[in-house]
């Protein structure tokens, strides 16, 4: 064995691995697996969707919570901040829902 | 009793030759397998199975509804307000001694407030709902108000909190004096 394939095998965590296959790229970065356009790759994309809107719509349902309170307490000001975050999580949830549906699609 | 039937037992049952008594046994054991369907019929095809993209089309719509909502309280709670609240008379001047306070409804009878007079800094008003938990504070006579439900206490010169569970201070209100008489005038929420 001589240092160049000791400096490759010292290289591995295991060097028993199959050697690293890098996804391919192109012009806009690292592109999506083989089968992405597949049902397991459609289904993960919808799962993820679904998780994010989830999250979101758990920080809207604080925001109305303290915008009740705020209400509540005589306080007026931060309640039109509070609306204008909320808009912006509904936003961000219709980006998430409808955005990858073209890329899946194609409609 | 429902049976368990390993399938592939049942596929090599069919696909090898076998005597009549093993081909009676295997239809006993479908039918048996079969049996609970009878017992507990289930309209499979008249169910509505929720996909993901349900699921997300009504998290959509939940979201929509809490801005909507959101919203809906930003607009009541800056629509205007107090035009028809008009000054109340709460006490006479030189009514009250020092460190002496009462309790008066304003600016309707479902809402008090207290009025001190403070050793140095004179007549004092605040909201006497405390930002706790909405318990009526009294004024203790050592410059301090008392909320005795939770132990909270407020500075009677500022209205802010200095010990206990509240954490804003007590709105402010505003007085007016004339012609001998103290009036209250306006609700300032801290």
């Amino acid at each position: 064995m001589n240092r160049g394939e000791d400096f490759e095998r010292r290289q591995k965590a295991n060097p028993d691995d199959p050697p690293v296959i890098r996804p391919a790229r192109g012009p806009k970065g690292v592109l999506p697996g083989p089968n992405y356009l597949g049902l397991q790759g459609r289904t993960a994309i919808v799962q993820g969707q679904v998780y994010l809107v989830a999250v979101i719509l758990i920080a809207q349902l604080w925001l109305i919570t303290d915008a009740l309170y705020e209400l509540l307490s005589g306080r007026s000001s931060p309640l039109v901040w509070l609306a204008l975050i909320s808009l912006l999580g509904f936003a961000l949830a219709l980006l998430i829902a409808l955005w990858p549906r073209r890329r899946i699609e194609g409609s | 009793m429902v049976q368990e039937v390993n399938p592939k037992d049942e596929q090599s049952a069919t696909l090898s030759p076998v005597p009549q008594e093993a081909k009676g046994a295997a239809a006993q054991r479908k039918d048996s397998r079969e049996e609970w369907r009878k017992e507990f019929p289930y309209p499979w095809d008249e169910d509505e199975i929720v996909t993901r993209r349900d699921t997300l089309r009504f998290l959509l719509a939940g979201s929509g509804a809490l801005f909507l909502a959101t919203g809906a309280l930003a607009i009541i709670g800056n629509l205007p307000t107090g035009a028809n609240v008009q000054s109340v008379p709460v006490a006479k001047v030189g009514e009250l001694a020092e460190n002496a306070w009462k309790v008066f409804d304003f600016p309707d009878r479902y809402a008090q407030g207290i009025l001190i007079n403070l050793p140095k800094q004179g007549l004092v008003a605040y909201s006497d709902v405390c930002t706790h938990l909405s318990c009526a504070v009294v004024y203790q006579g050592d410059g301090k108000m008392h909320c005795p439900c939770h132990d909270g206490l407020f500075d009677a010169s500022t209205g802010n909190v200095l010990a206990g569970p509240p954490t804003r201070p007590l709105p402010l209100i505003q007085l007016a004096i004339h012609d001998g008489t103290i009036y209250a005038v306006k609700v300032v929420p801290r």
